[in-house]
């Protein structure tokens, strides 16, 4: 552990500021919208019943002082690239950079054993320094955001979802180690801290593109929702205001015909089309269940698979060992490295 | 026991043989000099014997037959590389407190006591000490392991007269107190004779020669002649080098026993400097290894 803290103070000290402020920040922002949530419980409105439109909406709407959280998820999610890049890459490349490896590789320790302690030190500093920032960004920060607007603070949302007290460890672990690999090839500290922010910034940009697809997978279907507007597609939304079962994650609808089959685009999007002009044309708005009627009496049916709340945290570690999956592969690579490397 | 052991040790870097069929056996208790021209492979063989560099083909044990670079290995055999690479951003003391952390067995008193001898200030960070104070820190550093084995690759280098002659004192007080063995390669071949008893000459990436220096000068003469007999004289002596000036002719020659040498023909003991440089001005010999190499190789011309 005292290796690692004198070899890496500084970055480790950047580390440590680098907490503070996204706590100050975290906390400040916290404070701004205590007052804007406190008025809405004191209007009635509670995660729990968020289905009173006219009341909560109209509220939640007058609430126009709520800073937005965005920046504050943008700089928890480079949080691991800035680990990776500032702590991983530098860990072997400026060793053999500066050729003191000569030194620390000859020391009775050993290198395959010094880096594996030093990588388990390292990761034992910023993983709580991770899993605190997810736990105040993602689960108290943004705890009235979701009150309040249940679809803007949904911890479903990719970048909430990915700096979550659990995900935001993981990734840091993931971009720590990968950093390390990436120092163990390129062997020159600049270089690899460039081509580490480069790949960790791919790879999590990447995830969050590519989640909506993530959670398909096992994904429940059901023809008893009815979303405004009918649409198929990709929804990616958070079942509010009743449009689904509660705290669950709209993933996709489509349409079936009488023979069951799915519909083509084109045939989906007509019959979506004719079931919107219901809810206009024919007082859809006041009788819900004629589109139902609609579609049940011309044999189609109307899909929406969605990820139940209970999912949320099987989706977590799903989605979060994989990465770790993956950091101990780099782990294995960067020993095969330098047990391999040469003078 | 044999401190350090290669058996047809070769380095191949991207096809660029560094090392090249190196079989060698130095025993304990001496302190080697290895010498060689730039790129013969010095610091190759001595970073094959610390674990720094994986041989391409044959093998190298240390103490006795214990792999080099094995945990076993690390804990009795400590490195000082070629410019004494340490942390220079740190200060003398917490690079005492990795050194301590990186071996099992360092004697921290030890270290501090050798560096209050030299007056190096424990606060000052590394990079602000002068470069024989670097060089006699990572000394320091590897003494307070207590090797059986202390490696140094060209500790000399950069280092003024004054410092060398320091950091050959320490070296040489480690060796009376603690009994281990050295070996350190180096440039300065003047300075060789005073230190060392034992030596390994390398170049072109082969071994050349190797042999306690005592024998190796006993076994080596300077014969000065007629140039116009030399042809005949040469077949009587494996010559390493020969030299013509006017009607003088010069060898540096092998004899392996007491012998007679020709009328008009004068020989004077060779000294180690006259020695290694006949041995680099003759890559052809370096095709075999050791002095008996000489002869072989001068009978077969």
């Amino acid at each position: 552990m005292r290796v690692a803290l004198i070899q890496h103070r500084a970055a480790l000290i950047t580390i440590f500021i680098a907490f503070v402020v996204l706590v100050i920040a975290i906390i400040i922002g916290r404070d701004a919208v205590s007052a804007s949530y406190a008025s809405y419980l004191a209007a009635g409105c509670t995660l729990a019943h968020p289905t009173n439109i006219s009341v909560c909406g109209n509220t939640a709407n007058s609430f126009a002082d709520i800073p937005s959280f965005t920046p504050l998820v943008i700089a928890l999610r480079m949080f691991p690239l800035v680990i990776g890049a500032f702590v991983g890459a530098p860990l072997v490349a400026r060793e053999m950079e500066s050729g003191t490896y000569r030194f620390a590789w000859t020391q009775g320790v050993g290198r395959t054993r010094l880096l594996l302690v030093t990588l388990a030190m390292l990761a034992l500093i910023v993983t709580p320094v991770a899993v605190v920032l997810g736990f105040l960004l993602g689960g108290w920060y943004i705890h009235p955001y979701a009150v309040i607007n249940i679809a803007v603070g949904s911890h479903w949302q990719s970048g909430l979802f990915t700096t979550t007290w659990w995900m935001t460890p993981v990734w840091t672990l993931f971009a720590l180690v990968l950093g390390t690999f990436v120092g163990a090839v390129v062997k020159r500290t600049v270089a690899a801290i460039a081509a580490t922010a480069v790949i960790v910034g791919g790879i999590l940009l990447a995830i969050g593109m590519y989640l909506p697809r993530i959670f398909g997978i096992g994904a429940v279907a059901s023809s008893r929702i009815l979303l405004n507007g009918m649409n198929s597609g990709p929804l990616n939304m958070i079942a509010s205001y009743g449009q689904g079962p509660a705290g669950s994650w709209l993933v996709r609808a489509w349409y079936t015909g009488p023979s069951g089959r799915l519909l083509s685009i084109k045939a989906a999007n007509r019959v979506s089309v004719h079931v919107n002009s219901l809810f206009e044309s024919k007082g859809g708005a006041n009788d819900p269940h004629a589109p139902t009627r609609w579609l049940a009496l011309h044999h189609y049916t109307y899909w929406v698979s969605y990820q139940p709340a209970d999912h949320f945290w099987i989706l977590q570690a799903v989605v979060g060992l994989v990465p770790l999956a993956v950091a101990a592969l780099w782990v294995l690579g960067t020993v095969r490295i330098i047990q391999h490397s040469r003078s | 026991m044999n401190v350090v052991e290669s058996f047809g040790l070769g380095v191949s870097y991207r096809g660029n043989w560094a090392l090249r069929d190196c079989t060698l056996a130095v025993p304990e208790g001496h302190i080697v000099a290895l010498v060689g021209s730039n790129g013969a492979g010095k610091t190759t063989l001595l970073h094959c014997a610390v674990g720094l560099a994986t041989p391409t083909t044959g093998e190298v044990t240390v103490l006795g037959g214990i792999g080099a670079g094995s945990p076993d290995a690390l804990e009795r055999v400590a490195f000082v590389a070629q410019d004494a690479p340490l942390y220079r951003h740190i200060t003398v003391r917490a690079m005492l407190t990795v050194a301590v952390n990186l071996n099992q067995h360092f004697d921290r008193n030890l270290a501090e006591a050798r560096l209050a001898t030299l007056d190096i200030p424990l606060d000052r960070r590394i990079g602000r000490l002068s470069g024989g104070q670097q060089a006699q820190l990572a000394l320091a550093l590897a003494l307070a392991r207590r090797p059986d084995l202390l490696v140094l690759d060209e500790p000399l280098a950069r280092l003024d007269p004054l410092a060398r002659h320091e950091v050959m004192a320490v070296v040489m007080s480690a060796v009376a107190d603690e009994g281990l063995s050295v070996i350190f390669s180096s440039h300065v071949v003047s300075e060789l004779e005073r230190v060392a008893d034992y030596l390994i000459l390398m170049s072109h990436g082969r071994i050349q020669m190797v042999g306690m220096i005592d024998d190796l000068l006993a076994n080596h003469v300077v014969l000065s002649g007629p140039a116009d007999e030399a042809e005949r004289v040469a077949e009587l002596f494996a010559v390493v080098q020969s030299q013509h000036a006017g009607r003088q002719t010069q060898f540096v020659a092998r004899i392996d026993a007491p012998m007679d040498f020709p009328k008009d023909w004068v020989a004077e003991n060779i000294s180690l400097d006259e020695l290694v440089l006949a041995y680099l001005r003759e890559p052809s010999v370096s095709a075999m290894s050791g002095p008996l190499a000489v002869s072989a190789n001068r009978a077969g011309m």
